[in-house]
């Protein structure tokens, strides 16, 4: 046997494991569908979903016409509209899972592996923050950087870096309790190079299926944010404030709510079989 | 100059206090060890578990802490060389350790695990002749380059201390603290992995602190035995003179403890394996550390601790009972 097919890494019979996945792999592909679309379809379009067309106020869905779903009341395109709302949504939900990612993934690494009163310390704040209300968050926030995009920004990844933190210093503290820790110090790695080589590479499996389920929370809390008036303001059109207009006028038309739901919706579910696969993939009790 | 020198080494843990602000406690592990090594030799360090063998094994490389007493290496007290220095001299002195999978990063290969101590000790060298330098320590310890790709999980026991092993020398030690390193492989495995050690020992004049319950494997590989008892040393000797005869009961007693390989004399000896109530370390005995369980035990061991005195032919013991020469 050739060395390369007998080393196998335990990465790589992760992903295997994965591909077996139907779902998953379904939803990979109609995931990359839709971020295609929301980053390139307004391209085909003649207009942006900012162009008023005033002949066509409130159009319906007509296939025929160049507003294919119909414009809203300002006689913009929904479906340009919802296109480019995506492109904003999913790039805030990415983005912004991966930056609380991170701070939580180095937090909870660092918490974890430093044990004792640093932990404990650190741990302390997390629960601090933890009950920090929300909404005054965010008014705070928006006091601080403005109703705009930083202040959402930075509401989205304060609240959301708290649980990655707490998952990963379970896991770093397990870790650290090691002997290959040990080992490492013996070898004179630095502690900063030990959490980085050796305790966050072994968190990954839990980080990669947490951060999958990160990215719906992102884009969820950014549609509330819109709702408390912070974030993407109007004209910009996002996920968010789409199904916002489209379920004030719910109750008489549905046409506003449907295409960015539908949308939304889809990325969740996507997201989460995603997830679903990735965790089982990566759950050595499950085989 | 003899290689290692220990002067008086106290080694504690620092333990939380209650509450948040609490100070925290430290809770003393080893008392007092002393001892010399010089280079191709081997100090057998025995003792139940919890005697404080490991902590004094990880303490010596100061991977934590001493709280008191000195150790020096090649004469230099290990305290004074700062950390960055110090990281870099950790390729003299090294430590290969009791369960040889969890020694192991499950992420690494084989050979990164091997090679990763270079980035630290020769940080110089370039990404190929680090590569080399692992092969050439996975071949020492007897593995193939098939090996280098391999993932710990596709490692047997032995392989995987062998692959410790590697690592260890990868820096060209002159001292490997080996902690209980066959105690978690089969009994076969365990010959080969003795007979490994031996051998480097020999063509690379290591010196090796061999920490054990296991009497036999010492009595095989130690030139000195130290016999430890609730972090403190209850008997030094020289190996033949240790296992003719042990002098300290504590030590009497680890011997009768010995599984014998005739089920007659075995089944006589049970009734002799240590009996009593261990001490707690956080209640430590005000008298000698064995009185609870000594059969040889008086009013006087209880209330007054024996200070470990030399005894005839480089022998020293901490008894009441054993008259010491000066
Ligand atoms: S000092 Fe007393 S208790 Fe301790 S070993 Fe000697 S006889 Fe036993």
């Amino acid at each position: 046997m050739a060395a390369d097919t007998v080393a196998r890494s335990t990465l790589a019979l992760q992903f295997a494991r994965f591909r077996r996945n139907r779902l998953a792999i379904v939803s990979i592909w109609l995931l990359a569908l839709i971020v295609a679309a929301c980053f390139l379809g307004p391209y085909a379009f003649p207009f942006t979903g900012e162009d008023a067309d005033f002949d066509f106020i409130g159009a319906p869905i007509d296939f025929t016409s160049p507003h294919l779903f119909g414009t809203d009341d300002f006689g913009r395109d929904l479906l340009v509209r919802t296109l480019e709302g995506g492109r904003v949504s999913l790039t805030i939900g990415f983005l912004g899972a991966f930056v609380a990612g991170v701070i939580g993934v180095l937090y909870g690494a660092v918490a974890g592996f430093a044990g004792g009163r640093t932990d404990s310390l650190m741990m302390r704040l997390v629960e601090v923050l933890y009950g920090f209300p929300y909404v005054i968050l965010v008014i705070l926030l928006s006091l601080l950087f403005g109703g705009g995009n930083t202040a959402l920004f930075a509401a989205i990844v304060f609240t959301l870096w708290l649980t990655p933190a707490v998952i990963v210093r379970s896991q770093a503290e397990g870790l650290a309790r090691r002997e290959f820790v040990e080992a490492a110090r013996a070898g004179g790695m630095t502690s900063t190079a030990i959490v980085l080589r050796h305790i966050v590479p072994n968190c990954a499996s839990v980080v990669i299926v947490y951060g999958s389920l990160l990215v719906p929370e992102v884009i969820l809390s950014e549609s509330f944010l819109s709702f408390l008036g912070i974030g993407i303001k109007e004209p910009q059109a996002s996920w968010g404030n789409l199904i916002q207009t489209g379920t004030s006028a719910m109750s008489t038309d549905l046409r506003l709510l449907l295409l960015p739901g539908a949308l939304l919706v889809a990325v969740l579910l996507c997201l989460n079989f995603i997830a679903d696969g990735l965790r089982d993939a990566f759950d050595p009790n499950d085989r | 100059m003899p290689l290692l020198e220990v002067r008086r080494l106290d080694v504690g843990y620092l333990i939380p206090g209650e509450g948040l602000f609490a100070r925290p406690r430290r809770l003393p592990i080893v008392h007092d060890v002393s001892f010399d090594l010089d280079p191709g030799r081997t100090l057998g360090i025995v003792g139940e578990s919890g005697c404080g063998k490991s902590t004094l094994g990880r303490a010596l490389l100061r991977l934590n802490p001493p709280s008191g007493g000195e150790v020096l290496w090649r004469g230099t007290d290990l305290a004074t060389v700062p950390a960055r220095a110090l990281r870099r001299q950790r390729a003299e002195f090294q430590i290969i350790f009791q369960d040889p999978l969890a020694a192991l990063d499950p992420r690494m290969t084989v050979l990164a695990s091997v090679t990763r101590p270079l980035a630290t000790f020769a940080p110089g060298l370039g990404a190929r002749a680090r590569e080399e330098r692992g092969r050439a320590a996975l071949e020492k310890v007897g593995l193939g380059s098939d090996f280098a790709g391999r993932y710990p999980h596709e490692l047997s026991g032995g392989q995987a201390q062998r692959v410790g092993i590697a690592r260890a020398l990868v820096g060209d030690p002159k001292l490997v603290i080996c902690d209980e390193p066959v105690s978690a492989l089969d009994v076969s495995v365990q010959a080969q992995v003795v007979n490994l050690l031996m051998d480097l020992q020999d063509q690379l004049d290591l010196a090796l602190v061999f920490i054990s319950h296991n009497l036999a494997v010492v009595r095989q590989m130690a030139h000195e035995v130290m016999v430890m008892c609730l972090g403190r040393v209850v008997e030094k000797a020289p190996r033949g003179a240790f296992f003719a005869a042990p002098l300290h009961p504590y030590s009497q007693a680890l011997m009768a403890a010995v599984p014998e390989p005739d089920p007659h004399r075995e089944r006589a000896r049970r009734g002799t394996a240590i009996a009593g109530e261990v001490p707690s370390v956080l209640t430590p005995p005000s008298g000698c550390v064995f009185a609870s369980r000594c059969p040889r035990a008086e009013p006087r061991c209880h209330g007054e601790r024996p200070a470990l005195r030399p005894l005839q032919g480089g022998r020293s013991a901490a008894c009441h009972f054993i008259e010491g020469t000066s």
